[in-house]
């Protein structure tokens, strides 16, 4: 009688334990890479393309480890959608074009922000 | 992945609730209508329960609306019989006095192969031993066998059977059922008298019934079963 309650409270604390574990993991990953972005977006307001490109590398491996956990969880279309945008930037920033390098910066920045507030368990979300 | 685990759980209270309200008859046989509102319905749970980016409420109100239907045309089909017949369809007489009516059969689209697998699962061998095989609206085989093939019942031979009444669970996992206990004219005084008798409390008993003799049945509850 005890055997299946215990299976179903330690499935379950299994997986809220989890999914709480990997919403705080994806909100802190968003967070460091906004912060990166944010780094890159200042450089190439002062015109510091070679820093602003280098920056924009570690970026892009960072998310590159990032997008292999994501895959599992988080819907492909963000992860799409965000590998586009860097696709995007790295040619922007490359060809020097400060001000559309700023805009995909923002626009970057934005989904970074979306993805884990898509995942925050909130009544919004839920409905 | 949270969100996905708590949307499932809603969405599964909701369809229990809903199968629920659309009656016992839902479980066990389903008219056109309602096999058309349980697929429609499990088809529309799934999509907001796997696919969090759609709001709950686009599946939620659709199944919704889908109750109401159903409850709607469950009430027209009620107290109308033209169409009750149209929407649930009307029993077809497969076989007559032993006789398969082949155009009835072709109509509703079943073999002869069918047929018989049907009627052995019935324990009936032979067509000639059938008065009667209708094909209900929910689509299941009812078979009524000539009057010389069914079975001996105490009335043919002119017995008389008492009464039997449907007996009463009054302890079931060692919990009382106060309800019962009173449909059945007794008490919990009663009770625990007749369990004291046996030097048991409730909570050792599996289960316990009254017949309508008055006789108290009582399972035990063997060690290391609770």
């Amino acid at each position: 009688m005890m055997k299946p309650v215990v299976f179903i409270v330690v499935s379950l604390a299994l997986i809220i334990g989890f999914g709480l574990l990997y919403t705080s993991m994806v909100e802190r990953q968003c967070k460091d890479m906004i912060n990166r972005l944010e780094e890159v977006y200042g450089m190439i307001q002062n015109n510091n393309w070679e820093t602003a490109s280098s920056e924009l590398r570690q970026a892009d491996i960072k998310w590159q480890d990032i997008r292999k956990i994501w895959h599992a969880f988080t819907d492909h279309t963000n992860i799409d959608d965000i590998d586009e945008s860097f696709v995007r930037l790295k040619a922007l920033a490359k060809a020097q074009k400060a001000e559309d390098c700023l805009i995909e910066i923002a626009v970057l920045r934005n989904k970074l922000i979306n993805v884990p507030a898509r995942e925050r368990l909130t009544l919004s979300n839920i409905f | 992945m949270l969100l996905s685990l708590i949307r499932a759980f809603i969405i599964y209270t909701l369809v229990v609730v809903v199968m629920r309200i659309m009656g016992k008859r839902q479980v066990a046989q389903l008219q056109p209508f309602e096999l058309v509102i349980a697929l429609m319905i499990a088809d529309l749970a799934t999509i907001p329960m796997e696919d969090t980016s759609k709001p709950l409420l686009s599946g939620l109100i659709p199944i919704a609306a889908l109750l109401l239907a159903g409850l709607i045309l469950s009430y027209i089909t009620l107290k109308s019989e033209r169409i009750r017949a149209f929407v649930c369809g009307s029993p077809s007489i497969i076989i007559e006095n032993g006789r398969i009516n082949l155009d009835e059969l072709k109509k509703q689209r079943i073999n002869l192969n069918d047929l018989l697998e049907q009627l052995r699962s019935k324990d009936i061998s032979n067509i000639s031993d059938v008065e009667f095989a209708i094909l209900e609206t929910g689509g299941q085989l009812n078979v009524i066998p000539k009057s010389q093939k069914r079975p001996l019942t105490p009335k043919d031979l002119n017995i008389q059977t008492p009464y039997e009444g449907i007996p009463y669970t009054l302890i079931m996992d060692g919990h009382i059922h106060h309800k019962n206990l009173t449909k059945a004219g007794k008490d919990i005084k009663w009770l625990s008298k007749q369990l004291a008798e046996k030097n048991l409390q409730p909570r050792d008993v599996l289960i316990a019934s009254l017949d309508s003799n008055g006789s108290l049945e009582i399972q035990i509850r063997e060690r290391g079963n609770k």
